[in-house]
């Protein structure tokens, strides 16, 4: 277990490498591009050493890495029932409720849900990364909430590059143009499925339920089917018909 | 009887190392640092020369803008060097002390019998003016101005500071404050705060002011606070605030018709080796006070005062003519937290219920001087009103003075905040923002405004 010595020799090569590769990513190195990068990861690995220069000499240990990570912790268990539902709703539809089991389930979920995962944080944090190198500051950490909420506000089966287009409208026009985190006016979550709702608007209504379907089913397991992309959307009017695990 | 005022928002903090109540020895020196930095909002002129002999007592510096105003230099000797930095700012003034002191004499005076303004007359020719403070703008005040009253706070509750029933625990300063107290009262009505632990004790028993009780955590001694509850200061209106031991010293003057510039000082912090109080000279350099009592296994930052309000020492530098302790807190640039903002951090204080401080309410922490975060924007909404006892919009009134919207500003009650009342809420805030250096840049921009 890591403690809190002072000097903890285990760490010590880790934190002296960073040292050294510093003065690559200052201004007029090589790699000044990626400068804010390299102060994400920095601030990631360790706590900033910086001393308190005027006011108060003593702070306390929360911070803004502290609460969005908090956040993002207290979201997880909602994410694994929802994997599960994903699942469960697919056997429901399919009509073999009885047959499915929870693990056939969740697994189901878990990879209907993990590329939209992956796509919310790749380019909503890309885009934060850019914008932060772009005007010189370091990267806020307001977009790993936001990050781990868009996916589950969104239909599951949403074609990925739509929900990129939508991740980046709400990143740049409802957060990054206001000043970045703590100064946007709208919740950038919602305002990536307001995006959704005016731009693709029979699809987001509501009146259809949003269930995954299609699949694979290789070594007994079930997998979400990897279809070309704008062919997600056509998955859900068939809800309930065809292509499901148990067809065979 | 005594008015009692309960406070139900604020923070203690428990730091390891408060002082002991015993005495440590000290030093005599013979360099004295003067600064004028200590008395907010001054522009000083230097009215001595170099090589000048000077007596304890006589003017060394004057307000630029209000000449009256002068500031006595605490010692007899003559004047080293006027120390000056960046664009000819005075950081201190130099003295060396003779080895026989010399008092300039006031005479003695019955405060029973003077009127308000024998009383201010007597302050402003003997430089001790200047230590009155004023609400609005909390800088150092000027003898033009009405005070509608005066206010003392002799309850000291930030972390590590210096105790001030155990200062006037000793007879002749007891005596010192009463009539230091009695003086004020002629110039204005006197309040004077006291806290739940001191009642019942000699502060109560003090004639001529009329006595609050305030119960309640830090920052219930920070004499804003008080004047908030008691009194609020509206605009167009002005009141003094006086340092309790800066009592003592008025109080000196008139019962012994010398300026005698000594204060109990606390000397504390987890890094102080002994930790106890010294009777100082106002000017006495820090390092002849922390003579060999400070560890040195790590680097140890040394505050003149205490680690939320205090001034941090940098170089040479004298007691200030306010402050009421010393202390000495690990500067922590040498550590390295692997991941911390994840690990349970059980060491550390925090008052997020994401951490584990609030599982453990006795404990005493070593705190260093490390940010641990990044500066960010204002992200949590209601961090600084959850220690701020005032009645005023805290987060509100921040924002107003980032972004320099003057009459919001007068709307939220700028004139009625000093940088301290802040100082906790610099210490909870999540995003790392500098406030009590914003307020104060707030103030000044004000004061200059309306001037």
């Amino acid at each position: 277990m890591f403690s809190e010595n002072p000097i903890n020799e285990r760490n010590m090569s880790l934190r002296n490498y960073l040292d050294k590769i510093r003065p690559n990513f200052e201004k007029g190195g090589k790699l000044h591009a990626l400068k804010s990068v390299y102060d994400g990861m920095e601030t990631f690995l360790y706590v900033p050493r910086d001393t308190s220069k005027n006011g108060a000499s003593i702070h306390d240990a929360i911070d803004s890495k502290r609460i969005m990570s908090i956040v993002v912790i207290s979201l997880l268990p909602a994410m694994l029932f929802g994997m599960y539902n994903i699942g469960y709703q697919n056997a429901l539809s399919a009509g073999h409720i009885g047959d499915a089991t929870f693990w056939g389930m969740f697994v189901y979920g878990l990879l209907a849900l993990l590329p939209n995962i992956l796509v919310s944080y790749i380019v909503g944090l890309g885009i934060e990364f850019i914008w932060a190198q772009w005007k010189g500051e370091e990267i806020q950490e307001g977009y790993l909430v936001s990050g781990i909420l868009i996916p589950l506000i969104v239909p599951v089966t949403i074609p990925l590059w739509t929900l990129a287009l939508a991740i980046a409208f709400s990143v740049i026009f409802a957060k990054e143009i206001f000043g970045g985190t703590g100064m946007n006016i709208f919740n950038v979550a919602l305002i990536a499925r307001a995006f959704l709702f005016f731009a693709y608007p029979s699809k987001m209504t509501g009146d259809t339920i949003w269930v995954a379907t299609g699949a694979s089913s290789d070594w007994g397991m079930l997998f979400p089917t990897v279809t070309p992309w704008p062919r997600r959307w056509a998955k859900l009017h068939k809800v309930g018909t065809s292509m499901h695990r148990f067809q065979t | 009887m005594a008015n009692v005022i309960k406070l139900r928002r604020g923070l203690n903090i428990n730091l390891a190392g408060k002082a002991k109540e015993e005495s440590l020895p000290l030093d005599s020196s013979e360099a004295f640092l003067v600064s004028p930095d200590d008395f907010p909002g001054l522009t000083p002129k230097v009215v001595v020369r170099e090589g000048e002999h000077v007596k304890a007592g006589s003017v060394l510096f004057v307000d630029k803008h209000c000449s009256e105003v002068g500031f006595a230099s605490p010692v007899s000797g003559t004047v080293e060097a006027i120390v000056r930095g960046e664009r000819r700012k005075i950081l201190y003034l130099k003295i060396k002390a003779d080895a026989r002191q010399e008092y300039v004499d006031f005479g003695i005076k019955d405060v029973g019998a003077l009127s308000g303004d024998e009383v201010k007359n007597h302050l402003l020719k003997s430089g001790l003016f200047g230590y009155i403070n004023q609400l609005p703008y909390a800088v150092s005040t000027r003898p033009d101005t009405e005070p509608k009253a005066i206010f003392v706070s002799a309850l000291r509750d930030m972390p590590l500071q210096g105790d001030f029933l155990f200062e006037v625990g000793d007879e002749s300063r007891m005596k010192d404050f009463q009539t230091g107290l009695t003086a004020l009262s002629k110039i204005a009505k006197v309040y004077l705060g006291i806290g739940s632990v001191q009642s019942g004790s000699v502060l109560s028993e003090m004639k001529d002011v009329e006595i609050y009780e305030f119960n309640g955590p830090c920052p219930a001694g920070n004499v804003g606070v008080q004047i908030n509850h008691i009194s609020p200061v509206n605009k167009g209106e002005v009141v003094w605030t006086v340092d309790p031991s800066s009592v003592i010293i008025f109080g000196r003057l008139f019962n012994t018709g010398q300026v005698d510039l000594r204060r109990l000082v606390a000397i504390a912090g987890s890094e102080m080796k002994r930790t106890g109080y010294v009777d100082a000279l106002i000017g006495i350099p820090v390092e002849t006070i922390l003579k060999d009592n400070v560890k040195a296994e790590r680097n140890v930052r040394i505050i003149n005062g205490n680690p939320l309000t205090g001034r941090v020492v940098t170089g040479n530098a004298g007691l200030g003519a306010h402050t009421s302790e010393i202390t000495a807190i690990p500067e922590g640039d040498d550590v390295n937290e692997f991941v911390g903002w994840i690990m349970p951090r059980f060491k550390t204080l925090s008052t997020s219920k994401s951490y584990f401080s609030w599982l453990m309410p006795g404990k005493e922490y070593v705190l260093d001087a490390r940010i641990k975060g990044g500066k960010r924007h204002m992200i949590m909404s209601g961090e600084y009103d959850r220690v701020l006892p005032m009645d005023i919009y805290g987060e509100y009134l921040i924002k107003a003075i980032i972004s320099g919207n003057i009459e919001r500003q007068e709307e939220l009650g700028i004139y009625e905040v000093s940088p301290e009342d802040f100082a906790l809420a610099e210490f909870v805030d999540s995003s790392k923002l500098p406030l009590q250096k914003i307020v104060r840049e707030g103030l000044d921009t004000l004061r200059k405004e309306n001037a």
